[in-house]
């Protein structure tokens, strides 16, 4: 992406990364931004507030009774004590540690 | 009977701290208390059942392998649950377009009514869903119109653009100027009224 020039740029950035619509180039350049600038990424947190509360703006759907079986059932298959490890060699491998959107894997 | 029972009166954040000991039922609490939403959205986005229900579980699924490296102090369990099911099923949605036809722009666009029928819905949703769709009438229709097709289409702002018409940096104005005056007028909610989901 071009490199913005000034703090709206940056604000329009963070506004369609936390609605997923930036394209796969800019998102990227912005993530890397987001792990050395302070600003934006208090900027795209609280953006992210407003993007999980427009999840309420959909009709509610009542989930199928075996998802909740079957997030129970996860936590039964995969003991933390195992999952601590791969999160620790996670962590490593990708030199991040906190649990966070703005942190995650893209495909 | 549900071990999450137990859990009412836990804070969100007393139950991530317990799900990062590996307390099984605090997930299904945060299940109970995030699973209807997180499927309500994935569901809209993804208009398949058997999509939606897999992304949800795939969520809780990173918050269970993760919460041990979950860091309050940037951000809210319940808006790293919905952020993640929203960035899961757009990466989805993305995915599965070649595959076959994803819902169209005028589903994106629809606004919510309400609960369908035979849905209880406890009292935080309510006010949640009620505060909303307040903001989002709020808005301008461009803003409006940008914003839904991006959250509940999928679509980039490239995309965007070219389904109005209408040249990208507008679109990308239009997105900032929506998520700002969102964040005003639901922070503006707040002051009134502790958000319920704002507690840690």
């Amino acid at each position: 992406m071009d490199a913005p020039v000034n703090h709206s740029d940056y604000e329009e950035l963070a506004a369609g990364f936390a609605l997923c619509a930036l394209e796969p180039d800019e998102e990227q350049a912005f993530q890397r931004h987001l792990e050395g600038c302070p600003a934006c990424k208090a900027s795209m947190r609280e953006f992210e507030e407003v993007t999980a509360s427009l999840a309420f703006a959909t009709p509610v759907v009542e989930p199928p009774a075996s998802l909740r079986a079957a997030v129970a059932r996860t936590t039964r298959r995969l003991p933390r004590a195992a999952s601590r490890r791969r999160a620790r060699t996670r962590a490593r491998r990708h030199g991040r540690t906190a649990l966070h959107p703005a942190g995650r894997p893209r495909p | 009977m549900h071990g999450s029972k137990a859990y009412r009166g836990q804070r969100d954040s007393e139950l991530v701290a317990l799900v990062a000991e590996g307390d099984a039922a605090a997930l299904e609490a945060l299940y109970d208390r995030y699973g209807r939403p997180a499927y309500s959205l994935a569901l809209r986005i993804l208009a398949d059942q058997t999509l939606a229900a897999g992304v949800v579980q795939e969520v809780f699924l990173s918050l269970w392998r993760g919460a041990r490296r979950f860091d309050p102090s940037q951000g809210t369990v319940g808006t790293y649950l919905l952020s993640m099911t929203h960035h899961r099923s757009v990466d989805v949605v993305r995915r599965e377009e070649n595959l076959r036809r994803r819902q169209g722009p005028e589903e994106a666009l629809a606004l919510a009514t309400g609960p369908r029928a035979g849905i209880e819905e406890e009292f935080e949703g309510v006010e949640r869903r009620a505060r909303i769709r307040a903001a989002l009438a709020e808005l301008p229709e461009p803003q409006r119109e940008a914003l839904m097709l991006a959250y509940f289409g999928g679509y980039t702002q490239w995309e965007v653009a070219s389904l109005v018409g209408s040249p990208l940096g507008t679109v990308k104005t239009r997105m900032a100027a929506g998520m700002r005056r969102l964040k005003d007028e639901l922070r503006e909610a707040g002051r009134q009224e502790q958000f319920p989901w704002t507690r840690r």
